[in-house]
């Protein structure tokens, strides 16, 4: 349901003529108008494991707002008492306090009865204030781990939810994206909670607990001020409405600066190269342009919400006053009921001040909870099926793919167009083919990234589908073009988190000749790589991933070779640990070096999806086809 | 870094607005007159309605007394009535006291902005290989905010607070300076702890943004690496790994709650004594006749305006700690000379003659190469380096990694400045050149481009000044880059969005972009810094066949480890660690037997350039 664009987010696009604001913009506003109640109550289910705690908070808010009203009302007692008025009826609290102070005052024997009494009013005042001090400190904390506990179990779910998705999945969604979902949007969410839920509910106990105490003081002048409750909330909604679309323009201008500062300062030398300085420097300024009309507006709303409730705060205190004024000559309450009031008016608006101010963070974070939902509303792509066998993992390594046809999620184009081919337990086989020939999608559909659309992939006989994901990407190993490096030790780029024994990570080192890689460092394996391995050169890179493979012991390993540039002392290594990885094992290689897959057992000649040509080296030399002319290209 | 000189600086980011700024504390000065009177008119009313209820003479609070004015000259409804008119002045200046103070605020932060975004625009390659990216991204970001919030809310709040004490103290002791005294007994503890509790909390707030960073590059790296850790069935362990990940962040954050949770309630325990105070003292002044019934009730009001400005000025100090030591990064940056100085001569219509006359370089500073990912130490780089390029002939730049062949290009189009004397186009040197006219002429399409989060066609057409090229001219360029193809099966074509809001580009298309941008610059000089490594080899011949036609009448330098690339160029200069080791044509240099006839026998025999991927 998209809308059309708010004055204020015309304007801003007028100013900025940027494209991907539009299209920020435009994402923006498909969120709903007013807050999506399912969505609160998914995350109220997040405190079920928490109902202790979460009941201790209720309970200790409901405390504070009766200690909350307290002090107005010892003040306005205290007065009344100091001056022997007679006129006061017998309240809520009077005869407790009454009770309380005449005990303590028998205690002191200083000054007159009547200063007497003062003091130990003023006695009691100050340990409400203590005992309000602790509970507030307490109340507060514990809202605070409360909602901290709550997105920590939102963001471990969101994290496994994500990390559990098929690729496709993080094909369509940039890493950027995702990473935001997992960290900022669900850190969003916990001042939805201390702000809102936590805070609202503050409030509206405290407002309750007022108006009780306010109804069995005075009737009429409790009623001005309850009655000035719903303009003061009025006041909030017409703030609401002013100032929702700036603030949204503001806050996707804010981003859309962001991200362009971050990509200026990356793509800076394209910048310089073509000669885009003036034009991005016309871009930053038509942006910042942008971004101080929306702030403007935003002041503006807000220089209005202040005042209005001021001014609507500001009249019910004059009619308290004047009204007071009536009801004290009259007799009908003391001078202290009415100071009491005069406290209370200038506290009844401070709950629709916090939720109007907070106003912008809930909407943040309403914002941001809808996006994290969306996320663990997507149903997870890929997962073991019904059929699944538990028990069975991938032991000898034959592969047999039978009229495999394939074509990626969302797209028509078949990509795998009835392929057949079986490699023995052991045997190497390598695919050749230009880009979108179908090499990648073939090991993708072996470890199951993802599922036929028909046809069969197995491996030992079994379906694909038959094993569990875990036990059959644990037998069949793959080495990629681009090697990741994680931020972390040694041990841990190689083990992957998993329990091995420093001998056996060794072990694997040695066998792929990286010790010296381990060497070099003093802590050894325990040397922690830089982000992304920054430090790494492109062949040391390559050994990783090998041990990588090796430590796992799979039968089957897959090999997308680097295309990437390594000096030839590297390039003896990798050939040497290439020997030993592909030892006993089945192997398929994507080669990108005829070297490596002349010896293979057979080779696959792919073109746009289906086989070309199939056999050995010598075989297809023979054959005087494709491959023939392929190899005899380039030695011609 | 000393305060003198930050006080001129701050006064000089101000003195544009200060007509703005002057009005804006006018109007908080209003609106603390009239907070700090109104009070006055509450004590009024009740002294009123005290005295119709005992029937004596109203008192009049000592303030108003002061200045000529008697309680029996007012009926309730007058005093009600200025109350509110007081109110309302009160409210109503606060919407000038907003707007002249914090929009200006902003406007300087754009200010800020914009004379940040020109320098970045206008610094080197040289001074951007020391910078991380994130430290000035955090400059543009945060510190800027920094600067900004000390200039708007930290002024404001300085200045409140100055006003609003000095007032209310006026009036407190006009009232009844022992009570006052009393009243403010917790003010020096108010004043202790939100200092304390606010760099408490900045402290803990700092730590919870570290750690987050560090949580959201443990995330980012599982999700770039997602492959490897379904590929290795590796989830659970990563899973297990991610929450204590999380499990710390809760920890961090709980730590700072605590110093939350004991932030409001300690002020406003502090507040409560001294309530407490007044209550027991000015209750016992009021039973003992020293202070008038109205008086107290203005105290109790009135105190309340002392707990607000202290709870301000600690915070106001901090704004302006955390805003000085931002204006530092920042004016660090802004006055960070800029190496490279331009020239002034400029080509009208070069013919692209390139010469390079002996060049030896070396990198100043650490530098990390982008090929090896090794940090270079400072030797030269190139040494010794000679050629020349006829206008209209092709150079091929052949060597390994590592060999400078990347840094001979760049010195072409001065990313990085050559030494005096010893780059020439059409017999200029380029130091002489103006770097705009240098760039129009001489375009470098890098092997590792970088897109910007626009549509396809406007990446394609970075090089045209004006914002709109015709549609079928970006087409053209796609093709003859072999890209068309690709940007068609998009569904939206030339008009889908690249980057993070959009669709990634494969390594291949990213170079085939690189070449269209360059193409559609149409220089005299075409520079192709190793264009093709990532692209497939069907395609590599066909963009190699068009590369005729792309050359047509320009200078062209193609760099290549690939002897394929570079075979069809006039001339090939052979790099091997910063030295021409051989040139000539490619049938000269197989003949030749060097370095160049071994990589290309081994390329053939293994076709190891990716020919057949």
């Amino acid at each position: 349901m998209t809308k059309p664009l708010s004055k204020i987010e015309r304007e801003a696009l007028e100013i900025a003529k940027d494209p991907v604001l539009r299209k920020m913009l435009d994402e923006e506003r498909v969120e709903s108008e007013e807050v999506d109640l399912a969505l609160l109550w998914r995350l109220v289910r997040y405190l079920g494991p928490h109902k202790g705690v979460a009941s201790l908070s209720v309970f200790l808010s409901l405390v504070e707002s009766f200690l909350m009203t307290l002090p107005a009302y010892i003040v306005g007692l205290a007065l009344d008492r100091a001056q022997g008025g007679t006129q006061r009826k017998a309240q809520v609290f009077d005869q407790a306090l009454d009770g309380v102070a005449n005990k303590l005052a028998t205690y002191s024997d200083l000054g007159t009865p009547q200063t007497r009494v003062i003091a130990v009013f003023g006695l009691i005042l100050l340990s409400v204030w203590c005992v309000r001090w602790v509970s507030a400190m307490g109340t507060t904390f514990i809202v605070q781990k409360l909602g901290q506990q709550v997105v920590h179990d939102l963001r471990v779910d969101v994290f496994n939810h994500i990390s559990g998705q098929g690729l496709e999945y993080f094909h369509k969604n940039p890493v950027g994206r995702l990473v935001n979902r997992t960290t900022f949007d669900v850190q969003a969410l916990s001042e939805l909670f201390s702000d809102a839920f936590a805070q609202g509910m503050r409030d509206l106990m405290f407002v309750t607990v007022l108006t009780a105490v306010m109804l069995s003081l005075d009737v009429q002048l409790a009623a001005v001020l309850i009655l000035s409750l719903p303009l003061l909330v009025l006041v909030a909604l017409a703030y609401r409405k002013l100032a929702r679309p700036s603030l949204r323009t503001m806050s996707a201008v804010q981003s859309r600066m962001n991200g362009w500062l971050a990509e200026n300062i990356s793509g800076m030398r394209e910048n310089q190269l073509y000669r885009r300085e003036p034009r991005r420097r016309a871009e930053w300024f038509s942006l910042t342009e942008a971004h101080q009309t929306s702030i403007y507006r935003v002041i503006q709303a807000w220089g209005f919400l202040r005042p209005g409730m001021m001014i609507i705060s500001g009249a019910a205190t004059a009619a308290v006053l004047g009204l007071g004024y009536e009801r004290v000559s009259a007799g009908l309450i003391s001078v202290g009921v009415l100071v009491t009031f005069l406290e209370y008016t200038s506290r009844i608006w401070v709950p629709v001040r916090n939720l109007t101010e907070k106003f912008n963070v809930i909407q943040t974070a309403l914002t941001a909870g809808e996006r994290v939902f969306d996320v663990l509303n997507t149903p997870t792509t890929m997962s073991d099926t019904a059929s699944v066998d538990t028990k069975l993992i991938v032991h000898q390594g034959a592969i047999r793919f039978q009229d495999v046809v394939f074509h990626y999620p969302g797209t028509t184009e078949e990509v795998l167009k009835g392929i057949n081919f079986e490699v023995r337990p052991g045997e190497m086989i390598g695919l050749v083919g230009d880009t979108g020939a179908g090499k990648s999608t073939i090991i993708q559909l072996l470890s199951r990234f993802y599922d036929v659309n028909s046809g069969r992939v197995s491996i030992d006989g079994h379906d694909v589908r038959d094993y569990s994901l875990s036990k059959l990407r644990s037998g069949v190993a793959l080495v990629p073009q681009d090697v990741v490096i994680f931020a972390g030790t040694v041990r841990e780029n190689i083990t992957l988190g998993a329990d091995y024994s420093d001998d056996e990570v060794m072990g694997c080192i040695r066998a792929v000749c990286a010790e010296d890689l381990v060497e070099r460092f003093e802590e050894g394996l325990d040397h922690v790589f830089d982000e992304g391995g920054r430090t790494l050169s492109a062949g040391e890179r390559q050994l990783i991933s090998f041990a990588r493979a090796l430590l796992v012991n799979p039968p089957i390993l897959v090999l997308d070779e680097a295309t990437a540039s390594i000096d030839t002392r590297t390039e003896t290594k990798i050939q040497q640990a290439l020997a030993e990885l592909t030892a006993g094992r089945t192997t398929v290689v994507i080669a990108h070096r005829l070297s490596t897959i002349r010896d293979a057992d057979s080779i696959l000649v792919l073109r746009k999806g289906a086989i070309l040509e199939e056999g050995n080296h010598d075989i297809l030399m023979a054959k005087n086809g494709e491959y023939a002319a392929l190899y005899r290209a380039h030695t011609a | 870094m000393n305060l003198k000189d930050d006080i001129h600086r701050i006064s000089g980011l101000v003195r544009p607005e200060r007509g703005r700024y002057g009005l804006g504390l006018l109007a908080l000065f209003v609106v603390n007159l009239s907070d700090v009177i109104a009070p006055l008119f509450t004590a009024l009313a009740i002294e009123l309605t005290e005295a119709s209820l005992t029937g004596g003479d109203a008192l009049t609070p000592t303030p108003l007394a002061l200045v000529g004015l008697k309680a029996a000259d007012f009926s309730i409804v007058a005093a009600v009535v200025i109350y509110f008119v007081l109110q309302l002045m009160a409210s109503l200046f606060r919407y000038p006291m907003l707007m002249k103070i914090a929009v200006p605020s902003h406007q300087i932060g754009q200010n800020l902005r914009r004379a940040l975004a020109n320098k970045l625009l206008g610094q080197t390659q040289a001074w951007y290989d020391g910078k991380k990216s994130g430290d000035l991204m955090s400059i543009g970001t945060a510190d800027i905010m920094a600067v900004r919030m000390m200039l708007g809310p930290g002024i404001m709040v300085a200045a409140d607070t100055f006003m609003l004490v000095s007032l209310v103290l006026i009036v407190l002791v006009s009232l009844s300076w022992k009570l006052t005294l009393i009243a403010l007994i917790p003010v020096p503890f108010i004043y202790a702890i939100t200092n304390r509790l606010s760099h408490a909390e900045f402290k803990g707030f700092e730590r919870v943004q570290e750690d987050l960073g560090v949580m959201t590059e443990r995330v980012r790296e599982s999700y770039a690496g997602i492959r490897i850790i379904q590929g290795y069935a590796r989830e659970e362990h990563d899973r297990k790994r991610f929450a204590d990940y999380s499990q710390r962040h809760f920890d961090k954050n709980l730590k700072l709650a605590r110093v939350r949770a004991a932030f409001d309630p300690t002020l406003d325990l502090m507040l409560g004594v001294s309530t407490s105070l007044v209550l027991v003292f000015g209750g016992i002044g009021v039973v003992q006749g020293s202070v008038t019934l109205g008086s107290f009730v203005a105290f109790l009001f009135l105190i309340r305006y002392l707990s607000g400005p202290m709870i301000g000025l600690g915070w106001s100090i901090s704004l302006f700690q955390r805003g000085r030591a931002s204006l530092h990064r920042i004016d660090e940056l802004l006055d960070a000379p800029i190496s490279i100085e331009d020239g002034t001569k400029t080509l009208e219509s070069p013919v692209g003659q390139i010469e390079v006359r002996s060049l030896t370089f070396a990198y100043q500073g650490p530098r990390v190469d982008e090929e090896t990912t090794e940090t270079r130490g400072n030797g030269p780089v190139l040494s010794d380096i000679s050629f020349q390029v006829e206008s209209g002939k092709t150079l091929g730049v052949f060597g390994p990694v590592g060999s400078g062949k990347t840094t001979l290009v760049s010195l072409l189009t001065r990313l990085y400045d050559p030494p005096k004397g010893c780059v020439f186009i059409d017999g200029e040197d380029v130091r002489d050149l103006k770097l705009e006219n240098l760039r129009t002429h001489v375009v470098l399409a890098p092997q590792e481009t970088f897109l910007f989060s626009t549509t396809v066609e406007r990446n394609i057409s970075l090089s045209n000044h004006e914002a709109e090229v015709e549609i079928g001219r970006v087409e053209e360029l796609a093709r003859l880059a072999h890209l068309h193809n690709d940007v068609a099966a998009f569904p939206e074509g030339y008009s889908t969005l690249l980057g993070e809001k959009g669709v990634n580009l494969s390594g291949g298309q990213r170079q085939r972009l690189a070449i269209a941008r360059a193409i559609g610059a149409n220089p005299r000089v075409i520079i192709l810094d190793d264009c093709l490594s990532a692209v497939d080899a069907t395609t590599e011949e066909k963009i190699l066949e068009n590369l005729r036609e792309i050359l047509s009448g320009r200078t062209g330098i193609i760099v290549s480890h690939r002897v394929r690339a570079v075979e069809k160029c006039d001339e090939i200069i052979v790099l091997e660690g910063g030295r021409i080791t051989a040139r000539g044509s490619h049938e000269a240099l197989l003949a030749a037997g060097g370095y160049y006839a071994q990589i290309a026998d081994e390329q053939t025999r293994d076709d190891s350039s990716g020919a057949l991927s």
